[in-house]
C-alpha cells in the first residue's frame, strides 16, 4: 500500500524535473563582431542543470556563406560557453570559432548556418539555424523576393503599408456623411499626407526633407443643403523638414525633441478665395509615456508643442460667405502657436495593437497682427479683423477591426478655427471611417502629416 | 587617428538597447530580455520609437545602423532589438579590419 503513494510522488517529481528542463529551447543564432568573431545561440526557458550536451563543441557545426559567394565554408568550433553578465540575464550560448572568419561588415552581411547535433545518449533532438542576413547578398540567378508588408528589412517592402500600433498614418483619408430629410447628403472629408524622402539624403543640419499637406473638405457645410458639392475649406501644403533629437540626460521625463520646419507652406481656401504663404517652425517636447506598474497595459502620452508661423497674405477676397469685407490691411502674418497632443490607450496583451484609444490635439494661434475671424451665428456671418486667439481642438476615438488593417472606424469631435480665414467650426461631431497607410521605408521619423 | 569603436557584443547591444529606452529603470537584472517588450520600457508610439532609434544610433557611433534594420516596434522584445542591433550594425571601412 505504501508503494502506491510513493510511485505517484516519484512520477510527479520526475515529471517536474523533466518539464523544468524541457522548456529549455534553442531559438536562433546571431553572429557577433567581438574581439574575435563568434556565433551567439539564443535560448529561452530554464537553463538545464546539466548543460553538457549543449556545451560540447563536438555537438556543433557552423558554416558561413560570404557576400557574393554561393559556397558555404565550414568553420571550426573551438569552445561553447554560456554568456554570463554581471548586469543582465543573457540567454545565449557563445560558439568560439576558428578558420577563415569574416571580419567587419562582412560578419553581418554573411549568411550563417549552425547545426546542433548532440550525441544519441543525450536524448536531445538536433536542430539547425540560419542567421538573418543584414545586407542582401547578390548572387547570380537569384529571384528577387516579392515585396510584402510582412517582410523585415532588408527584404523588400511595398511603398505603403498598414500602420503599426501607435504609429500615425502617413497618408489618411477620413470621411463621413450626414443624411436627413429635406437635405442632400453632406459629405465631409479630411485628407492628410506626409512623406519623407527615403534612403540617403544630403545632411541638412540633421533635418530630413519631405512634403506634407492637409485638405479639409466641407467642414463648414450645414443642413439643409440643396446640392452635393465638394468645397475645400482649408488647404495647407508645405515642404517639411524634420529632426529628432534624443536627450542623453533626461530631465523631468523629457525623452527627446522633435523639430519640424515647413519652408514654405501655403494656406488656401477655395470657397472664399484666400491664400497665405507661411514659414512654420515648431518644437514638440517628447515626454516619456505615463503608465502604472499595476496596470501595464494602460498608457498615456502628452506632447506639448510650441511653434511660430510667419508669412504674408497673398489673396484678399472682397466678400466672405456673401458678406462684404475690407481686408486691405491684411498683409503680414506673425503667429505664436501653443498646444499639446495627448493619447490615452489600452494596449493588447501582446502589445501589438491598442484595444481602445482616445487621442486629442489642441492648438491655440495667437496672431501678433490683425487677421480675419469669420463667425456665423444664427445664419448671420460676421467678419472681424482682430488679434483674438484662434483655438482648434480635435479629439478622436478610433477602433480598427483587426482584419481591416487599412481601415478604421472613427468618431471625431472638432471645434475652433483653422487658417487662412479662421472660420468657426462649431462643436462638430462626426462618425465615419479612415483609410490610412504608412510609408514603409521612411527614415526613422514621425509622420510629416500634421 | 580614430579610436576603435566599442565591441558590439551581446551584452553591449543589450545594454545599449535598454539604456536608449525612455524607462531603462524598468528593466532589472532578473528580467528576461526574451519576454520583456520595448513597450514595457516606455516605447509606446511612433515618436518614442523614432527617438529610440536615434538614441541607439548615437550610442553606438562610430558604428552605424540603418533605421529600418533596427527592430524598434513596441511589440518587439528587448532581445529582438538587441539582436537586430548586433546583426545590423555596420562599421565604417576604417574599422572593418
Amino acid at each position: 500500500m505504501r508503494n502506491r503513494g510513493i510511485l505517484p510522488a516519484v512520477f510527479v517529481v520526475a515529471s517536474t524535473i523533466a518539464m523544468g528542463q524541457s522548456d529549455f529551447t534553442l531559438t536562433g543564432i546571431v553572429p557577433e563582431a567581438g574581439r574575435k568573431t563568434a556565433l551567439d545561440v539564443n535560448y529561452k526557458g530554464t537553463y538545464p542543470d546539466d548543460p553538457s550536451a549543449y556545451l560540447s563543441k563536438d555537438a556543433w557545426r557552423v558554416w558561413v556563406t560570404r557576400p557574393n559567394s554561393a559556397n558555404p565554408e565550414e568553420l571550426g568550433v573551438t569552445a561553447v560557453e554560456k554568456i554570463v553578465s554581471p548586469n543582465f540575464t543573457i540567454n545565449k550560448l557563445r560558439l568560439s570559432l576558428s578558420g577563415d572568419l569574416p571580419t567587419g561588415n562582412a560578419i553581418g552581411a554573411s549568411a550563417w548556418h549552425a547545426l546542433f547535433n548532440p550525441s544519441k545518449a543525450s536524448g536531445i533532438e538536433g536542430l539547425s539555424f540560419d542567421s538573418i542576413v543584414n545586407v542582401v547578398i547578390e548572387t547570380g540567378g537569384t529571384t528577387a523576393a516579392k515585396p510584402s508588408c510582412e517582410n523585415t528589412p532588408p527584404a523588400p517592402t511595398p511603398y505603403l503599408c498598414a500602420p503599426g500600433p501607435g504609429a500615425p498614418a502617413d497618408v489618411s483619408l477620413s470621411g463621413s456623411f450626414l443624411a436627413g430629410g429635406g437635405t442632400k447628403p453632406i459629405y465631409t472629408f479630411e485628407l492628410k499626407g506626409g512623406l519623407y524622402k527615403s534612403g540617403d539624403v544630403p545632411d541638412l543640419l540633421g533635418f530630413h526633407p519631405g512634403v506634407a499637406g492637409a485638405v479639409e473638405i466641407n467642414q463648414l457645410a450645414q443642413p439643409p443643403n440643396n446640392r452635393t458639392i465638394i468645397d475645400p475649406d482649408s488647404i495647407t501644403a508645405a515642404l517639411a523638414f524634420q529632426r529628432l533629437q534624443p536627450l542623453q540626460t533626461r530631465r523631468a521625463g523629457l525623452y527627446g525633441l522633435q523639430f519640424d520646419e515647413a519652408l514654405p507652406g501655403g494656406e488656401f481656401c477655395r470657397t472664399d478665395p484666400s491664400s497665405n504663404i507661411i514659414f512654420r517652425s515648431s518644437l514638440l517636447f517628447g515626454f516619456s509615456s505615463i503608465s502604472s506598474p499595476k496596470h501595464p497595459s494602460l498608457y498615456g502620452t502628452i506632447y506639448p508643442v510650441v511653434a511660430l508661423e510667419v508669412g504674408k497674405n497673398l489673396n484678399k477676397p472682397s466678400t466672405i460667405a456673401m458678406t462684404a469685407v475690407d481686408l486691405s490691411h491684411y498683409n503680414a502674418i506673425f503667429r505664436g502657436v501653443v498646444g499639446s497632443d495627448a493619447v490615452f490607450a489600452v494596449a493588447s496583451q501582446d502589445r501589438s495593437a491598442d484595444v481602445f484609444s482616445v487621442s486629442g490635439s489642441y492648438r491655440v494661434r495667437l496672431p501678433a497682427f490683425d487677421e480675419p475671424f469669420v463667425e456665423t451665428l444664427h445664419q448671420v456671418t460676421t467678419v472681424s479683423m482682430t488679434t483674438k486667439a484662434r483655438n482648434w481642438i480635435q479629439a478622436n476615438v478610433n477602433y480598427a477591426p483587426w482584419k481591416f488593417k487599412y481601415l478604421s472606424l472613427t468618431a471625431k469631435y472638432e471645434y475652433g478655427e483653422l487658417p487662412p480665414l479662421f472660420t468657426l467650426v462649431d462643436h462638430q461631431f462626426t462618425i465615419g471611417f479612415t483609410l490610412q497607410a504608412v510609408q514603409s521605408q521612411k527614415p526613422g521619423l514621425v509622420s510629416a502629416a500634421q | 587617428m580614430n579610436s576603435p569603436p566599442i565591441l558590439l557584443t551581446a551584452e553591449v547591444c543589450l545594454e545599449v538597447v535598454i539604456a536608449s529606452t525612455p524607462h531603462p529603470d524598468r528593466f532589472s537584472k532578473a528580467d528576461d530580455p526574451n519576454s520583456k517588450k520595448l513597450f514595457d520600457l516606455g516605447i509606446v508610439d511612433a515618436l518614442s520609437s523614432a527617438l529610440f532609434v536615434q538614441n541607439v544610433k548615437r550610442r553606438i557611433a562610430p558604428w552605424r545602423i540603418d533605421d529600418s534594420i533596427l527592430l524598434s516596434s513596441r511589440s518587439n522584445t528587448v532581445q529582438q532589438a538587441a539582436d537586430s542591433l548586433q546583426t545590423g550594425a555596420l562599421s565604417d571601412d576604417a574599422y572593418a579590419q
